[in-house]
């Protein structure tokens, strides 16, 4: 017997920041058991101490694979036969795609990793998608729906995608958008909004991400207009009026060295210029109308902001960390909870966290960190494909194109490349216990830190997962241990295990089932042997 | 386009090669997987919880 590979062992945090004396979060990076056990209990696992556990909870360590036989080969066996599987019938089902009209900007951030596309010069940059190619762009579309892939929504991007010069371009796309049945998004800067607020309505653009980087001259040196002109007032115009014709608006702030102490004087602004205060109203107005109609909308679109730690690398002496946006929200009088929810790299864990506990469904076993190792499809104006956007323009990251005439994506053996990119194949993440919760990490990232796409990059994962899940599963123990009190439920042996595990399906599998699914391509083989082992939950009834 | 005429894994590691490009088993069979149709209810499976993690395929990840 020995302690997983996978294990993971932290404190628990309460609501009020405190250490919750007494007891410990175990966590299998593997089998995504969470687990609060009596803290000396937790110190027995780490010191191989088996024997003094109690005969009940070292029965149900070993169920859910805190505590296993298996040597770190076969542990590694799981991994390989969780991605496998994911790879082939999660992971393959689906098309995110990604719509560049054109690579051009009115905007010159310094810290855009878009830069070198500059080079290429004004008349390069004037490009916008030809009918001709959006015409080949959707009929190799609908040839991957024919063929049974799963194509919902669409994201424009660019450059800049939504630039006033170039709505006549956007609108044909959304119209073949429009035609499909594709939800549509966009990432914009918002300068040249008001010039789409009536295509937004008529096409029912569904949210917009904008990014602010501090209030007025702060942002103004940073989200820079190429001609210099101020863009804070004009954004925030923009996105008030997008609001009212009912787009989703998520505001992106990036955040460095130098606008980090900025973070309250936005928040100021956003709640003196009635952001905060029409949100609540709205979601007030929601929650009232969907007593009624589940499906129920406001007019006006739901508004939310969020923070990012900017990797600026031709300058990273200007970085800061993530957990550096945090420490100045809470600073500023954000809880724990409020900051986590306003920050992209913390609010997955602590949403997902929350999720499981509900034990409707297995912990998530992605081997892929995105879309970009998972069928993220990046379309550029010349019929150029990316599979990550971080990319584009980087001829030699092209995974694939489309032509006018074409009726189907071609692709290279960068694509493979790419869809390789997973925990299960890299070595450096194979027996790393956070593996399945960080899933190697970006690749772009990776390619800044070590010159390489393919490889891992762990940045402050570890601190981040140990940040949110203490205090995720601290506010459940402290729910179920009130529960309790209150005499509305029991502390029994099961109330310290927070989710469902993998490990009780994975030892579901015959040999011969796990040599078949580790060497047919055959979707279908697979699946039905993993339906036939409940390893995946069946589908909900679609409601009526 | 000879790459989509190849019917296995080891064929398509062999013309690689003699393209002066190494491929692995890994990204052959990966390659070969984009070329072939999906055949599972893409619908249905999309409901289902357990591979959905905050990137799904369905949606490209949140701006970095």
């Amino acid at each position: 017997m020995r302690l997983s590979t996978y294990e993971i062992i932290l404190p628990l945090v309460g609501a009020d920041e405190k250490p919750i004396e007494g007891y410990a979060l175990l966590v299998n990076g593997l089998y995504g058991a969470m687990d609060v056990v009596p803290k000396e209990d937790a110190d027995r696992l780490q010191a191989g101490n088996f024997a003094g556990l109690s005969a009940a909870l070292r029965e149900r360590l070993m169920l859910r694979g805190h505590i296993t036989r298996k040597d770190e080969a076969g542990e590694l066996a799981d991994l390989k036969l969780f991605s496998r599987i994911y790879k082939n019938v999660q992971g393959r089902m689906g098309v995110g795609l990604v719509i560049m009209p054109t690579y051009d900007c009115n905007f010159r951030c310094p810290y855009c990793f878009e830069q070198h596309r500059l080079k290429k010069g004004q008349d390069w940059l004037d490009n916008t998608m030809s009918d001709e190619m959006i015409e080949a762009v959707f009929a190799a579309l609908k040839d991957y729906k024919a063929r049974g892939y799963v194509v919902n929504g669409c994201t424009f991007y660019g450059g800049e995608p939504f630039l006033a010069k170039n709505i006549g371009v956007v609108k044909k796309i959304a119209g073949k958008c429009r035609e499909m049945g594709l939800f549509m998004g966009a990432v914009t800067n918002g300068y040249d909004l008001e010039a789409y607020l009536d295509f937004m309505e008529e096409y029912k653009l569904g949210s917009i991400q904008v990014t602010v980087d501090g209030t007025a001259e702060l942002n103004d040196r940073r989200r820079l207009h190429k001609n210099g002109l101020p863009t804070y007032d004009r954004i925030l115009r923009n996105v008030e009026l997008a609001l009212q014709r009912g787009v989703t608006v998520r505001l992106r702030v990036n955040v460095g060295k130098e606008n980090l102490h900025g973070i309250k004087d936005l928040v100021d602004d956003l709640k003196a210029r009635g952001f905060i205060a029409k949100e609540e109203e709205r979601a007030k107005e929601e929650a009232e109308l969907r007593k009624t109609d589940l499906k129920a909308k406001t007019k006006r679109g739901v508004f939310s902001y969020y923070f990012k730690a900017t990797t600026d690398d031709a300058h990273p002496e200007k970085n800061i960390s993530e957990q550096d946006t945090i420490d100045e929200m809470m600073k500023i009088g954000f809880t724990a909870e409020e900051a986590v929810a306003r920050q992209s790299q913390y609010d997955m864990i602590w949403y997902r966290m929350n999720n499981l506990f509900k034990k409707e469904s297995y912990p998530d076993f992605s081997p892929a960190y995105c879309g970009a190792e998972t069928g993220m499809l990046v379309v550029d104006p010349f019929g150029k494909i990316y599979t990550c956007w971080d990319v584009v323009g980087k001829d030699d990251q092209v995974t694939g194109y489309v032509q006018p005439g074409m009726s189907r994506f071609l692709w290279n053996f960068n694509k493979a490349k790419w869809r390789t990119r997973t925990v299960d194949l890299m070595k450096a993440c194979q027996t790393c216990p956070h593996a399945l919760i960080c899933r190697g990490g970006c690749a772009s990232r990776s390619s800044n830190a070590h010159g390489d796409y393919f490889r891992e990059f762990c940045g402050e994962v570890r601190e981040i997962f140990a940040f949110v899940a203490s205090r995720v599963a601290g506010r459940e123990w402290e729910k179920r241990c009130a529960a309790a009190a209150a005499g509305e439920a029991c502390m029994d042996a099961c109330a310290g295990e927070l989710t469902l595990s993998l490990a009780g399906p994975a030892s579901r599998f015959t040999n011969a089932e796990r040599e078949t699914i580790m060497s047919t391509t055959s979707q279908k083989e697979i699946f039905d042997i993993v339906k036939a082992t409940a390893f995946l939950p069946e589908p909900a009834e679609a409601e009526k | 386009m000879k790459a989509m005429q190849c019917k296995t894994a080891d064929e398509l590691i062999a013309l690689a090669k003699a393209g002066g490009y190494e491929i692995t088993k890994e990204e052959a069979e990966a390659y070969m997987a984009e070329l072939a149709d999906y055949d599972l209810d893409g619908e249905k499976l999309q409901a289902i919880a357990g591979g959905t993690g905050p990137y799904d395929a369905q949606r490209p990840k949140r701006i970095e």
